[in-house]
């Protein structure tokens, strides 16, 4: 028996190695992924059953005629404009805060970071108390001298927001973690070159730890944009999309239309087209990284 | 080394046989059918005692019980039918456009001609059964029966010198919750409560009409009943307020401090339920829901509710249809109708059995009421009543006006069913 050669063997066990994860990948994700854009082509209500093409009339529909999916698709887009960068400073401003040497900033991490370990149950139902027309929020604006408080998540034109504020809230810890360790990562010759040529707080800020951080901020920025187009907990928990469609996005658009109205064809169309919002939105971030993150 | 990961490898293998061997001996030893069955936990009390009544009375066949929240119940079951389950053997669901939903999935055995051989006694269902032919298929038997009333705490009443309601009009029924409206030592007493989720628009359908209708006439006149209560009179708790205190209708109407509920005939199970834990239920009675002409038969808006029915996938459907026989029968719904629960099967037995369960005077106006079919058997209408909820919503809230609404409504119904 011709044995085989040391190359052919190394090879064979490289990819015997990696088979396990191949698999789960083939199974979990590449065939569903394939098989979802084959039945956005469709208008089968049942994902299992023989596919039915319909060639693009789920996508025309989407951008003709349904109303529904257009409104979504701009909450979704507001959201994601608000959402992004307010997490992002947000989780900058206590990074810079918790990296100074300042007496028990261990335990103000961990404080800060248990918002994003409270479950989101818990933590819609506190909200939904805080943010109640009589909740302790308009019981405070109403004793500082606001006669007429926001309804917050109960109106139509306050809830996006309101929602976008707590999603700040829950997550802005987990970024401030991700941002705290891109800090902490920062040569400190740096600063004392600078300080020594001169530089005060703001310029040593301006000039080392924002160049220094961008490729972390990057980071952030790419998840956190992917997670404000695919935030579907806490409208599911909070407000179901209201009122009235106030804060109806695409995922929860997404999950209506294959579970509640059982089109599943026209929800997988939904999907793709987020899914091309997501490539679009990461590949232009991609482009544009070269002009201000700084790997040297 | 080597000769050790293969002895180790060997030792592995023979655990996992050792282990599944007493699995296969469970289920080859069993001379039973094994059935499966997916309800909801609202239904859990007496479903589960039906089933073991069955189980007792099948030596051959055991039905396997699983309960999920009622919110997650349709979804699993989509996800079930999607994935081609063959363990998917008996289902509850919860409205006839979710059995025709299941039906156009291809998750539901068709029945009509095991119903036809097995005999089944259909005239007990009333001439509303034919609603529920779908492709000239039954694709589900119902088991419960549904319609709207007025419930009422009695001391309120009693407390104001007031009489009962029977029979009234919605008018009476805006003065009465007027009259019931008061605080007292700092607790707010509401004349009414509408559950903010109740997205059946119940006069509407006292006048022939549904959402399907070109004229907006009734439904405008529902948004007025439903605006006058709840933000012109303020007898009825806000929308605003039960979403943002997470208000339970049953939980809210048990602390006594509201006079009238608009609600379904689930409530007299629940209060039931609730009984039989030990919470305190007011003393309470049930009405015809009010209507525009009190001089003719009150018409309610619901139908036949809640059906059983059988997975397409199944590997026993003989077993599985002698289920839904079961269900079918007087037996079961004389039982169903001592839990308080109003069945689909009526009989003078089933009738005697439901009004001495609920204990109360009116329940025999439940039994006297004309019905008509809150969701019509036509595709797309839950999107449409879904959308009706959300403009409703908006109204109700004061963020659009009534005008708004209606072109709204107009508006999404003529979207919507383009599309079915």
């Amino acid at each position: 028996m011709k044995r085989l050669s040391y190359y052919r063997r190394e090879q064979i066990e490289g990819l015997m190695f990696i088979m396990p994860a191949l698999v789960l990948f083939l199974v979990f994700l590449a065939y569903p992924m394939v098989y979802g854009l084959l039945l956005s082509f469709t208008n089968n209500r049942n994902a299992n059953a023989a596919l039915n093409f319909t060639g693009l009339s789920n996508y025309i529909r989407l951008f003709t005629k349904d109303s529904y999916f257009q409104v979504s698709l701009r909450n979704s887009l507001v959201y994601a404009l608000t959402f992004s960068p307010a997490v992002l400073i947000a989780a900058l401003l206590v990074a810079l805060l918790l990296n100074a040497k300042i007496k028990g900033s261990h335990a103000l991490r961990v404080v800060c970071f248990l918002p994003y370990l409270t479950s989101m149950v818990a933590v819609a139902t506190v909200w939904n108390i805080l943010l109640a027309p009589n909740g302790p929020v308009n019981a405070i604006l109403r004793a500082i001298g606001v006669s007429n408080p926001p309804g917050w998540l109960m109106d139509k034109d306050w809830a996006l927001f309101s929602v976008t504020m707590v999603a700040v809230w829950k997550n802005f810890g987990y970024y401030m973690i991700i941002l705290l360790a891109g800090l902490q990562g920062i040569p400190n010759y740096l600063y004392e070159s600078a300080r020594i040529d001169g530089a005060t707080s703001a310029k040593c800020f301006r000039y080392v730890t924002l160049p220094m951080l961008t490729p972390t901020i990057f980071l952030c920025l790419i998840t956190i944009i992917i997670a404000a187009f695919q935030e579907f907990d806490i409208i599911n928990i909070m407000t179901q999309g209201g009122p009235g469609r106030a804060t109806n996005m695409l995922v929860y658009r997404i999950y209506v239309e294959g579970f509640t109205n059982m089109k599943m064809g026209y929800a997988s169309a939904i999907a793709y087209t987020l899914f091309a919002i997501i490539m679009v939105i990461t590949l232009i971030q991609f482009r544009l990284q070269k002009v201000w993150v700084n790997y040297d | 080394m080597m000769r050790n990961k293969r002895i180790a490898a060997l030792v592995m293998a023979l655990v996992l046989m050792l282990t599944a061997l007493p699995m296969a001996g469970l289920a080859e030893g069993t001379d039973k059918v094994k059935l499966y069955y997916y309800g909801w936990t609202d239904e859990e009390s007496y479903m589960t005692a039906l089933i073991n009544l069955f189980n007792e009375q099948n030596a051959d066949i055991e039905v396997i019980p699983s309960f999920v929240n009622h919110d997650d119940h349709n979804q699993k079951v989509v996800v079930m039918v999607s994935g081609n389950a063959d363990n998917f053997d008996l289902v509850s669901v919860d409205s006839l456009a979710n059995v025709i939903n299941l039906a156009n999935l291809g998750g539901l055995m068709p029945l009509k001609d095991r119903i036809d051989a097995s005999g089944i006694d259909m005239s007990a269902y009333g001439p509303i059964i034919k609603e529920t032919v779908y492709n000239d298929e039954y694709y589900g038997l119902p088991y419960r029966s549904s319609l709207y009333s007025l419930y009422y705490n009695k001391d309120l009443f009693d407390k104001k010198g007031l009489p009962y309601p029977e029979k009234i009009t919605w008018d009476e029924y805006l003065e009465l919750s007027r009259q019931l409206t008061y605080e007292e030592d700092g607790v707010q007493y509401w004349g009414g409560f509408i559950p903010d989720w109740l997205s059946c628009p119940l006069s509407m359908y006292q006048k022939n009409s549904n959402l399907l209708d070109d004229d907006m006439t009734a439904l405008t006149e529902w948004m007025t009943i439903l605006n006058t209560a709840i933000n012109v009179d303020k007898s009825h708790m806000t929308f605003q307020q039960q979403t943002a205190e997470s208000i339970d209708w049953l939980k809210f109407f048990c602390t006594g401090t509201t006079g009238m509920l608009l609600n379904g005939e689930w409530t007299i199970s629940m209060f039931k339920d609730y009984e039989a834990q030990g919470i305190d239920v007011p003393n309470w009675d049930v009405t015809y829901l009010p209507c525009y002409d009190t001089n003719s038969d009150v018409v309610s808006a619901g139908g036949l509710s809640t059906f059983i029915a059988v997975g397409a996938n199944t590997k026993y459907p003989e077993e599985a249809f002698r289920f839904v026989q079961f269900m079918a029968s007087e037996e079961a719904s004389v039982y169903l109708a001592g839990q308080g629960v109003l069945p689909a099967y009526s009989s003078d037995a089933v009738k005697a059995s439901f009004a001495e369960a609920a204990g109360v005077a009116g329940a025999s106006t439940l039994l006297s009421t004309t019905i008509s079919l809150e969701a019509p058997n036509v595709s797309g209408y839950s999107a449409l009543s879904a959308a009706y909820q959300e403009e409703k919503q908006l109204y109700i809230t004061e963020q659009e006006s009534l005008e708004e609404f209606i072109q709204n409504v107009t508006d999404r119904r003529e979207e919507i069913l383009s599309d079915y």
